[in-house]
């Protein structure tokens, strides 16, 4: 997938679940993870799921976020914008 | 009782446990969120627990894989194949964490498959916006409005359809994950 659609998936999905809105050219630089998480443990769920099921119903794209290459990876996807992207982007290649 | 599911237990309550869970429903930040929101006695805890229909109330202590108790949710006042949930997380480190909502799964799943029941209603103060919020992630749509609360209903249907991906997630997933 190009990574322009993906960053604005992962954006928009965010934007969908946060408690209190982030000017957009701040959301990049945004932590999902430690004390300077924007999101809580369930918030993070939820934008996971978000992300898969726009992946699945707008662009055929079969994902599932706790397979073991995810979850066994030394450098967790679930980090913030990029690493969730770059995720995205090598799983659905 | 013990339902396990999620990466926690759901304990019913009983003689032997009961009594701890006044302070923590007597805890300010708990309280003020109820619609009762008076302190309980330990005498009025007693009678409520004696005066209990065990058949027709379930409640459970939020138990974590570490032993810890966290909370207590409840489905109460059963009939006609419906019920009223409730849940309340008493510890500050878990209150926005994942845990509330993976217990209400292992409860609605348990008021689904194991009661029988085809609705489930919850009562939610108008201004606890996050409570509103925490429902909806559940499916629960409005049913009535109030001076002060909404009651809000859940259906079956409604449920399965919203909760089967975080329930594949949190399979995976340890509690109040940390990365």
């Amino acid at each position: 997938m190009d990574k322009k659609v993906v960053i604005d998936i992962v954006k928009e999905s965010l934007k969908q679940v946060l408690e209190e809105p982030i000017a957009d050219e701040k959301l990049n630089n945004v932590s999902f993870v430690g004390s300077e998480s924007v999101l809580s443990s369930l918030g993070l769920v939820e934008l996971l799921v978000s992300i898969q099921e726009e992946l699945e119903d707008n662009h055929n794209v079969e994902f599932d976020w706790v397979n073991d290459k995810a979850m066994s990876a030394k450098n967790s996807p679930f980090k913030n914008i990029n690493t969730l992207t770059d995720y995205i982007i090598k799983f659905t290649q | 009782m013990k339902i396990s599911a999620y990466g926690l237990n759901l304990i019913k309550l009983n003689e032997s446990n009961f009594k701890k869970v006044r302070n923590w429903r007597n805890s300010d930040h708990v309280r003020e969120k109820m619609l009762y929101t008076k302190s309980i006695s330990e005498l009025e805890h007693i009678n409520w627990f004696n005066n209990l229909d065990k058949e027709l109330n379930y409640y459970f202590i939020i138990n974590l894989e570490d032993k810890k108790d966290i909370g207590v949710c409840h489905i109460k006042n059963i009939v006609n194949g419906s019920g009223e949930a409730g849940i309340y997380v008493h510890d500050f480190n878990y209150q926005n964490s994942d845990v509330g909502f993976r217990s209400m799964i292992a409860l609605y799943e348990f008021c689904f498959d194991d009661l029988g029941l085809n609705n489930i209603f919850a009562t939610v103060k108008k201004d606890n916006e996050k409570a509103v919020s925490f429902n909806k992630k559940f499916g629960y749509e409005l049913d009535n409005e109030f001076d002060s609360y909404y009651t809000l209903k859940l259906k079956r249907d409604e449920f399965v359809n919203k909760v089967s991906k975080f329930k594949k997630i949190f399979n995976k997933l340890p509690v109040g994950w940390e990365l």
